[in-house]
This record gives C-alpha cells, sequence and structure tokens, in this order.
C-alpha cells in the first residue's frame, strides 16, 4: 500500500465511532482557523440577529431603556400606508428591474460569446458601470441627468421630444432608479459569458447538423445548460435589489419622493430608525425584510427544480 | 516551496492589519470614545449648526471671536443642510456623543427634550446665561415642561418674498398690503393669465405645514392641543386648505406638481428661477434667497382671512441648545451667552441667524433698512406691532417632523393626482392621530 | 469538480474557443458580422456615455453643463473647477481619499487573513458540525444588513467607536464577507488533496499545510477577494453614513453626498469634478486587476 494510503487508513475512525487523535488534532487546528469567523458570527452576525429580533417587539428610541410592546411594531406594520407605499415600491423596482437587467445580460453574453475579435475590451465597456453603479458619484450623475434640465432631456430636445422631469414626477422617478439597475448587468453578464463557455460547442455542431435553427438552439441547448448559472444570477440579483439604499437615497435627496415613489423599504428604515427615534419599529420593519427576502430565495429555489437543469 | 508565505510573514501582516485598525481607530477624530473635555487643562467643545452657507461664514467668525478671547477652549465645528443635520444629531445623540452646544429647531425640540437628550439649563439662565434682553417671546420659547432647554437665539415670522420687478413686467399690478386669501388667489391667477404657462402668481405652498398654520389660527382654532397629544384643527380645515392650492394649480395660479417637486434648495426654488414672482418663507431666508436673483426682494406679509383672527407670529423657532451628555456645559453655556449678548458677536452674526433677539442687538446692529439683513429686522418688528399677529403657539409637539413630512407628503399625492382634498384630509388626521399618541 | 473548475477559469479569461468555432464564423456573411460588431459598439457607447459626459462635464461651467449633451467642453477647460470642488467642503478632499483608503486597506487585510483561515478549515479540515456551519455562513450571504444594523450600532456605540472607522473594519477581521469565503473555498476545492497530503508526509501540521501549499496556490482567489473588497468598500455608503458622522471622519461615499445637498447653489462643475476623482481609484485597480475580476467571478458563477 502506497504512503499516502496508510495515511488514508491511519485517519478512519477507529470502530466504536470514537475520533482517533488524529481527528482530534484535526478538529482543534479547524476550530483555530475558524476562531475569527465563530467570533464574528455570534458577535457581528447571530448576535445581533437575536437582539434586533428582541427589540423588534419593543420601543426603542435609543436614547431611553427600550420598553417591552408586544407585537404593537408588527400591528402597526399592518396599517402603516407608508410602509405599504414603500413595499410596493421596492417590489416593483425587484420585479421589473432584475428581469430586464438579466435579459439584457443574456443577450449581451450570447452575443459576445460568438468569437468577437477584442472580446476582453467590450466586456470591460459593459462591466464598467456595474463596477461603478452603485457608487454615490454615479448616484449623483443619475440625479442630474434625469432632472429637469439634465443631459436625458437635452438629448431628447436635440431630437425635438419634450419630456417631463423624470426624477420630480412620481410616475417616472422609479423608472431611473429602473434604468439604474439595468445599466448595471455587467455584473451577471460576466457570469454567464463564463458559463457560455462552458458549453461544448459539439451540441450546437451537432443540432446543426439535424438542421436546428439558431433560436431552436436558444431553447433547447443554451437555456437548459446556462440555467444553474441563470438561476445564481437570478437569485443574487434578487437579494441585492431588495436592500438597494444608496441610489434611492442620493437620487431623491433622502426624502424617498416626490411622493414616496422611490420610497425603498430600506429608505423607509433608515428614516424610521436613524431619522425618527424608532429604532424599535426599524427593527421589525428589518424583520419583515428577512423574511420576505427569505422568503423569495426559497420560492427560487423550489422553482428550481422545475428548470433548473444540472448534468452531474 | 519557494514563494510560500511563512509563518513569520502572516504573523506580520496580522499585526499590522491590527495597526491599521487601532491607527484608524485613533486617528480618525478625538470624539471615538473619549468624548469632549478632557483633564489637561484645555477643554473642547464640539459646536454644531444647521443653515446655509452665509450661516457657516458667519458662524466661523464668532467662534473665531470666542476662541480669541478663551485661550484654554478648543472649539470643533459641525454644520451641514437643514435636512441632513437631523438625521446626523440623532445618531451622534444615540452614540452619546452629541455636540456640547447646538442649535436646535422648533422642529424637533420637543422630541429631543422629551426624550432627556438635551441639558437642563434653567440653572443657567440669569447667571451664566442672561436673557434679560430678550423679548418675552424669544426668553420662553425653549421652555418646556417648565425647564429651560433651549435659548432662543432669533426671532422669525412667516413672510412673502417679492420679486416686484417680475410683477411689473407681465404689466400686473402690484398686490394689496392688506390681502386676503381670496384676493391673494385672484392675484396670483392674473399673473398666471400674464405669464402665459411660463410664469404663475406664486410658489405652491400646499405641502407647508408651517404656513398651514397660521391659515388654521386665522380661523381660530391653534394647530396642536395644548398638551400637544393630538390635532386641535379640524380635518374639514385640512380639507379646505388643500383644496385652496388644488383650486390655485387648475387656475394656473401656481406652477403644476413636478415644478413643485422639482425645488430642493434655495438655488432651485421656482422664485429664484423666475417661475413666479412670490413664495412664502421665513423671513430671514431673504439673506438666501437674494444672493441668488438678480432683481430684489421686497418683503410683505402674507395673506389674512377676512373677518378672521391674526394668525401670523413673532417668535424663537431656532434655539441654542446643550446635549445632556456634554462634559462640559458651563462652558457651554458660557459660549450661549456670547453668542446672544456679546457686541462683536451679535455683529459678526447680523441676522444669518434670524432677527436678532433682543432690542440691544437690533440697536448694536444698526441696520441699513434697505439691506436684506435691515429689512427682514424692521418687518419682523412691524409684524410684531400689527393686528396680523398674535401670541406665538406653544412649542410643537413630539412628533412634529413626522407630521411635517407627512403633511407635505400628501399634499404632493394630491397635485400629483394621487389622492384628492377630501381623501388626502382624512388620511392625513387619521394618520396625525397615530403619530402625535406614540 | 476540479476539471470543471479549471476549464471554467481557462475559458473565461478569454482563451477563444476551439478551431471549429473558428470556422463557423468564417463561413458567415461578413456584412452580419459588421453589423453586429457595430450594434454592440453603439450599445457599449450608450453604456459608457453617461460616464464620459460626466468626467466632460467636469471641466464645463455650470450654464454649459445644462446646456451640452455632447462631448464638446464648450470653451476652455475649467480646471478650476477641480480646485473648487477639492477645497469645496470643510476639509480638503484628500483629507476624505485617505480616509476611504485607510478603511479599504484595513478591510481588504481583515478579509484576507479571516477568510483564507475559515476558508481552509471548510474545504480541508474535518470536524464536527462543519455542514452546519458552512450551511450558515453560506445563509449570512443572504442576510440584509438592515436586520443587524441597528444592535450593530448599539454595541459599537457602547464600546464608544461610533466615529471611528473600527465598525466599519473589525468585522472584516472576523470573516464576516462570507461570500468571500464562499469564493476562496471553492477554489481551495480545486487544488488537489495530494499536495496537502505530501506536506502531510513530510511532517506539516495543519498550520504548515495551511501556509506553505494552500495560500500560495491560493493568489488568483487572494487577489480577486483584494480587489473586490476595495471597489466594495471604496463604494460603500449605507455603513459609511450611518457610523461616520464628524466631518473629520467623511469617506469619499459620505463626503461627496454631502456635497451634493449642502444648501446653497449646487455647483455642478466642482461635484462632478470631485464625482470623477473618487472614481479613479476604482477604475485603476479595474484596470490592473480585471484578468483577476472575471476569473473571481466566474469560479463562483460555476457550480
Amino acid at each position: 500500500m502506497s504512503a499516502i494510503g496508510e495515511l488514508r487508513n491511519l485517519d478512519k475512525l477507529k470502530p466504536g465511532g470514537k475520533l482517533t487523535a488524529a481527528r482530534k488534532k484535526e478538529e482543534r487546528a479547524a476550530y483555530v482557523f475558524l476562531l475569527p469567523w465563530i467570533v464574528g458570527f455570534i458577535g457581528i452576525t447571530a448576535g445581533p440577529m437575536l437582539v434586533s429580533l428582541y427589540l423588534s417587539f419593543t420601543d426603542y428610541n435609543l436614547l431611553q431603556i427600550p420598553k417591552w410592546i408586544g407585537i404593537d411594531n408588527f400591528v402597526r406594520m399592518l396599517g402603516d400606508a407608508r410602509l405599504h407605499d414603500s413595499l410596493r415600491v421596492t417590489f416593483t423596482y425587484v420585479l421589473v428591474s432584475v428581469p430586464i437587467q438579466l435579459a439584457a445580460a443574456l443577450a449581451l453574453a450570447i452575443a459576445l460569446n460568438r468569437g468577437l475579435r477584442a472580446l476582453s475590451f467590450y466586456r470591460s465597456i459593459y462591466y464598467l458601470p456595474s463596477l461603478l453603479g452603485t457608487s454615490v458619484a454615479v448616484a449623483v450623475l443619475w440625479r442630474q441627468m434625469f432632472g429637469s434640465d439634465g443631459l436625458v432631456n437635452k438629448v431628447l430636445e436635440a431630437v425635438g421630444i419634450h419630456a417631463p422631469a423624470w426624477i420630480s414626477d412620481p410616475s417616472t422617478a422609479l423608472g431611473t432608479l429602473v434604468i439604474l439597475n439595468v445599466w448595471t448587468f455587467g455584473a451577471p453578464m460576466v457570469i454567464f459569458l463564463a458559463g457560455l463557455r462552458q458549453i461544448p460547442a459539439m451540441y450546437y455542431e451537432a443540432a446543426s447538423v439535424d438542421g436546428a435553427g439558431r433560436w431552436y438552439q436558444f431553447r433547447k441547448i443554451t437555456m437548459p445548460l446556462l440555467s444553474p448559472i441563470i438561476f445564481f444570477n437570478l437569485v443574487l440579483q434578487i437579494i441585492h435589489a431588495f436592500q438597494a439604499f444608496t441610489q434611492a437615497f442620493v437620487v431623491s435627496g433622502g426624502t424617498g419622493g416626490p411622493s414616496d415613489s422611490t420610497m425603498f423599504f430600506t429608505l423607509y428604515l433608515y428614516q424610521m430608525g436613524f431619522g425618527n427615534f424608532q429604532m424599535g419599529y426599524a427593527s421589525s420593519m428589518a424583520w419583515l425584510l428577512l423574511i420576505i427576502v427569505g422568503a423569495f430565495t426559497a420560492v427560487n429555489f423550489f422553482a428550481s427544480r422545475f428548470w433548473v437543469f444540472y448534468d452531474d | 516551496m519557494t514563494n510560500s508565505i511563512s509563518r513569520r510573514q502572516f504573523v506580520g501582516w496580522s499585526i499590522a492589519g491590527a495597526g491599521i485598525a487601532t491607527l484608524a481607530g485613533c486617528s480618525a477624530t478625538g470624539k471615538g470614545g473619549s468624548g469632549s473635555g478632557s483633564g489637561s487643562g484645555t477643554s473642547s467643545l464640539d459646536v454644531s449648526w444647521y443653515g446655509g452657507d452665509p450661516v457657516h461664514a458667519a458662524m466661523k467668525k464668532v467662534l473665531a471671536l470666542y476662541g480669541a478671547k478663551h485661550a484654554g477652549v478648543k472649539i470643533s465645528e459641525q454644520h451641514s443642510a437643514f435636512a441632513d443635520y437631523w438625521d446626523k444629531l440623532a445618531t451622534e445623540t444615540a452614540a452619546r456623543d452629541a455636540p456640547d452646544v447646538m442649535r436646535m429647531s422648533m422642529t424637533y425640540f420637543t422630541d429631543y427634550a422629551e426624550r432627556g437628550a438635551l441639558f437642563d439649563l434653567t440653572d443657567f439662565v440669569g447667571k451664566s446665561i442672561d436673557t434679560s434682553g430678550m423679548s418675552t417671546g424669544v426668553a420662553k420659547s425653549g421652555i418646556l415642561h417648565g425647564k429651560q432647554y433651549g435659548i432662543g437665539q432669533s426671532s422669525i415670522a412667516n413672510a412673502i418674498f417679492i420679486n416686484n420687478e417680475l410683477v411689473d413686467s407681465l404689466g400686473v399690478a402690484k398686490p394689496d398690503e392688506n390681502w386676503t386669501w381670496s384676493s391673494f388667489a385672484d392675484w396670483s391667477k392674473s399673473v398666471g393669465e400674464a405669464g402665459g404657462g411660463k410664469v404663475f402668481g406664486s410658489g405652491d405652498m400646499g405641502g407647508h405645514f408651517e404656513i398651514f398654520e397660521p391659515f388654521a389660527r386665522q380661523h381660530g382654532t391653534e394647530l396642536f392641543t395644548s398638551g400637544g397629544k393630538s390635532l386641535a384643527v379640524s380635518r374639514d380645515l385640512i380639507e379646505e386648505w388643500w383644496s385652496y392650492w388644488a383650486d390655485m394649480r387648475k387656475a394656473k395660479a401656481v406652477p403644476p406638481a413636478s415644478e413643485t417637486a422639482s425645488e430642493t434648495g434655495f438655488d432651485t426654488s421656482a422664485v429664484v428661477k423666475g417661475v413666479v414672482p412670490v413664495t412664502f418663507g421665513w423671513v430671514q431666508q431673504i439673506q438666501f434667497l437674494q444672493p441668488l436673483m438678480k432683481q430684489t426682494l421686497d418683503l410683505m406679509v402674507p395673506p389674512t382671512v377676512a373677518g378672521g383672527k391674526p394668525g401670523y407670529y413673532v417668535d424663537s423657532q431656532d434655539m441654542w441648545s446643550v446635549a445632556s451628555t456634554s462634559k462640559n456645559p458651563d462652558k457651554a453655556a458660557d459660549l450661549i451667552d456670547f453668542m446672544i449678548n456679546d457686541d462683536a458677536a451679535i455683529k459678526a452674526l447680523g441676522v444669518v441667524l434670524g432677527v436678532p433677539p433682543s432690542k440691544h442687538a437690533t440697536d448694536v446692529l444698526a441696520l441699513d433698512p434697505s439691506t436684506d439683513a435691515g429689512k427682514a429686522v424692521k418687518y419682523a418688528q412691524d409684524l410684531s406691532t400689527s393686528d396680523k399677529a398674535s401670541t406665538p403657539p406653544a412649542p410643537w409637539p413630539k412628533g412634529y417632523s413626522q407630521l411635517s413630512t407627512l403633511f407635505t407628503k400628501t399634499a404632493q399625492d394630491i397635485s400629483f393626482g394621487k389622492s384628492n382634498p377630501a381623501q388626502g384630509a382624512t388620511d392625513f388626521y387619521g394618520q396625525a392621530k397615530q403619530v402625535l399618541s406614540q | 469538480m476540479t476539471t470543471d473548475t479549471q476549464t471554467l477559469v481557462e475559458h473565461a479569461s478569454g482563451i477563444s474557443g476551439s478551431p471549429r468555432r473558428g470556422r463557423r464564423t468564417r463561413r458567415r456573411h461578413p456584412f452580419r458580422i459588421g453589423a453586429k460588431h457595430l450594434i454592440i459598439i453603439a450599445i457599449g457607447i450608450v453604456m459608457i456615455y453617461p460616464l464620459l459626459w460626466m468626467l466632460v462635464s467636469s471641466l464645463r461651467t455650470n450654464d454649459n453643463i445644462f446646456s451640452m449633451a455632447g462631448l464638446l467642453i464648450g470653451g476652455s477647460p475649467k480646471f478650476s473647477n477641480y480646485a473648487d470642488g477639492w477645497n469645496g467642503l470643510e476639509f480638503q478632499f484628500g483629507h476624505y481619499l485617505a480616509n476611504s483608503a485607510i478603511i479599504a486597506i484595513g478591510c481588504i487585510l481583515g478579509n484576507l487573513i479571516s477568510c483564507s483561515m475559515a476558508a481552509y478549515a471548510f474545504a480541508r479540515l474535518r470536524f464536527r458540525l462543519r455542514r452546519l456551519m458552512f450551511a450558515l455562513m453560506l445563509m449570512t450571504i443572504m442576510l440584509p444588513i438592515h436586520v443587524v444594523i441597528v444592535p450593530q450600532y448599539i454595541i459599537f456605540s457602547q464600546l464608544g467607536w461610533v466615529n471611528t472607522f473600527l465598525p466599519l473594519i473589525v468585522p472584516k477581521f472576523l470573516a464576516t464577507d462570507a461570500f468571500f469565503v464562499f469564493l476562496m473555498v471553492q477554489f481551495i476545492r480545486g487544488i488537489p488533496r495530494e499536495l496537502d497530503e505530501a506536506a502531510r508526509l513530510d511532517g506539516c501540521g495543519y498550520f504548515k499545510t495551511f501556509f506553505r501549499v494552500i495560500l500560495p496556490l491560493m493568489v488568483p482567489a487572494l487577489a480577486t477577494t483584494a480587489i473586490f473588497t476595495f471597489i466594495w468598500t471604496w463604494n460603500d455608503f449605507f455603513s459609511q453614513l450611518i457610523y461616520l458622522t464628524a466631518p473629520s471622519t467623511f469617506s469619499v461615499s459620505v463626503a461627496l453626498r454631502s456635497f451634493v445637498d449642502a444648501s446653497g447653489v449646487t455647483s455642478w462643475g466642482p461635484l462632478f469634478a470631485m464625482s470623477v476623482v473618487s472614481l479613479i481609484p476604482v477604475f485603476l485597480v479595474f484596470l490592473v486587476g480585471q484578468r483577476f475580476l472575471v476569473k473571481g467571478i466566474a469560479t463562483t458563477g460555476g457550480k
């Protein structure tokens, strides 16, 4: 038996299932390596989560001791019209911008995949917006661009279209943020590109030989084989979109306006907690967000078995 | 392995990392952890205020003056625009890191005072803080539940800014000083007609809670009940207010909703852009608006209700307060007294914080009534003795800022057609009940 | 798994496809290729246009910014915008750049050290509760920060850390960025176990194996982590907004935003100038680290 094989044997459990001394040593080492993570998980993640759960049942203004009020915060959420509006705004944002963004990412990835020269140049150009898209600088730019005398309207005027002030009109303000999210399709696009390159060319060859058209090939080859990656992008982008904050904050000047049309849920949470001293209510809102995001993710995972195709 | 990372290197990097973290902790600011005030003989004061650029410039001058006279005090300053100021102050207060001396607005005063965030200055008044020269309204404005949590720093009043040159250029007659809300509406409509869709009569004030207050008082009721726990004004009056402004929009007497919604600061306000000749505001804001305009702004008293009660008032809505967690309350009180009573400080501040709170200050300033500041002072003085003004309302209750935002938002919904005056009034009334009862 | 990952990585780094693909391309109509190039370029221009416009506008007068939609400056470049913006806030803009840099470097070091350690444990070591802890770690990727921000804020304010950089940096030393742990775990799984075992035979314990074998082979993952951490930290706004309230502690994000709403005239020229200045570091890091970025994304995107 090779030396490696002997080593492997050594690591097997003794009869009776107890850990060998070697395994115990390994476990000790593991916990040493994991110590930072464990401290972080308890102190920065799990601990605060439990505290925030507790706070969501209290009235806490940061200056005085939390006062237990039971489920009052949650009852209040049921009747809070502005909260419902913010949920509507957030859902609209997620359900509109994510599919469009992913569709654009996929379309461009497929277009770029056909062995174009200067691929990495184009890829960089498309990736750049998503690199900068979450920054305050871009949000500031967006605010100017879509203002009543901004860049967008100047361009439209040049072609003779007189457009309204996008960010001061409640029916279009959210649209500017949707466009901003779609503009950052570069990151999912790069992931799609990587996935596309993994699909063996011979599948397409065989299909062509059988007389299948491009659209058919897309439906029957590309989509199924790419589905795990589509799924990955879908889950991540939805989670990401629910947590959007910077863009709405900067574009609306922190108000969520006009008329609460850009009041993302996170923005309302921030206003309640850090502006209005209502940390208990903000905590209950945070848990609502967690439940919503968790539900979407769970549904995604559940639905995935119907359309995601793993070949292993 | 020739390029392995040795344990020594790894430990080295970890120490470097820890070093950077410590550096970050210490270098950022002296506020981290140690608070203000030290045992070494120099005390430090954190002073924070809100306002536009003229306020920043004036305050810097005043604090420099104070620093020159008091060598042992190190002053660090913080300032921001009104809207940002409150988020910051809330988080600082929560971290027990609130500034020693802070400018406090009536909008949030009760919120902070009732939550124990402000130092009780009652004992300082009459000793290190001299308020004897102040007009009664101003001296009393920082008193809540019998304790003094804020020292009034200025008088302000509602006013109208009017660009008479624009009015003349449209061929419309100047408005009557003693206009009523209905004659104001007629006049605005005539300007709107003359303006042909480019110029309207007045800025849209439908969402301004602080202008609704005099309107309510003119109809015989205060906004809030004396305990501040509920609205005293009726739901119907709120509806009347919003219907008024809806009619104005329809008649093109005020700009359309999206134009109003694009006003984010002084520089984007409708009067500066030349879209309207008239807008409402607080009297000292003339100093912030005038520099942005080529044409002259004059001051006028806003409209009254025919046969109604006097609704306007002159009081103090901006105050100096001290944080309850301050380590140097006596030095803080000293600085406040300086800013209010010292002649050099009075001159440096001028009217940026509002009309000076005492007659002595007005005399020291000896303002030329043709300057912006002079105009503001004269206006406040005239208004306080006119029959259009009466006793100021009580300090705004806890939750005022939330109500003010809600008021603006509901008005915006109505102006964009997402709601109507009747529905909006009912909604606002119900939500106000919720907010005030918390 | 190993082969898949490496194939993924190879392909993602831009190696063009199999020769067969090339032949297929040649059979196509050149006009169609040309048209496709044109469309892709056009979309690219539209995508980049706002950034180019902002760059150009940073050298324009305020009036020109509002009247010119094109990319001409419209007069001589107003370099004073940069000077005005630099001095436009309470501190010179360089102060805020330095703040952001300190935060970013601290976070990078923290992530590199703690995430690699945790990843090694998850990927290579066996211990009870490993599966559970790994699952918990993955779940934290999906956790909205808002659920923990209030108690975190309370903890940090009790510790007196508000208004310092500590709340932003210290968590990175505790492997709280599960994304990078996951990235590194995936990468380590691509390193043949035989290497570990060879080291064991040489008498290396787990620590030496980590330093001598795993870390050197993980350099691409480490580089990706460093680059992404830099970019995310530089662009971060929410946490910085909450923890950095004194102007002397402002990071670039917070400073830029306070520039916008500082009441008075919104001087867009200097504002854009500072926006450009704030984006340059990210852009440079991107240029230098491009290859790693793509590899890194590809590795996590794969199975």
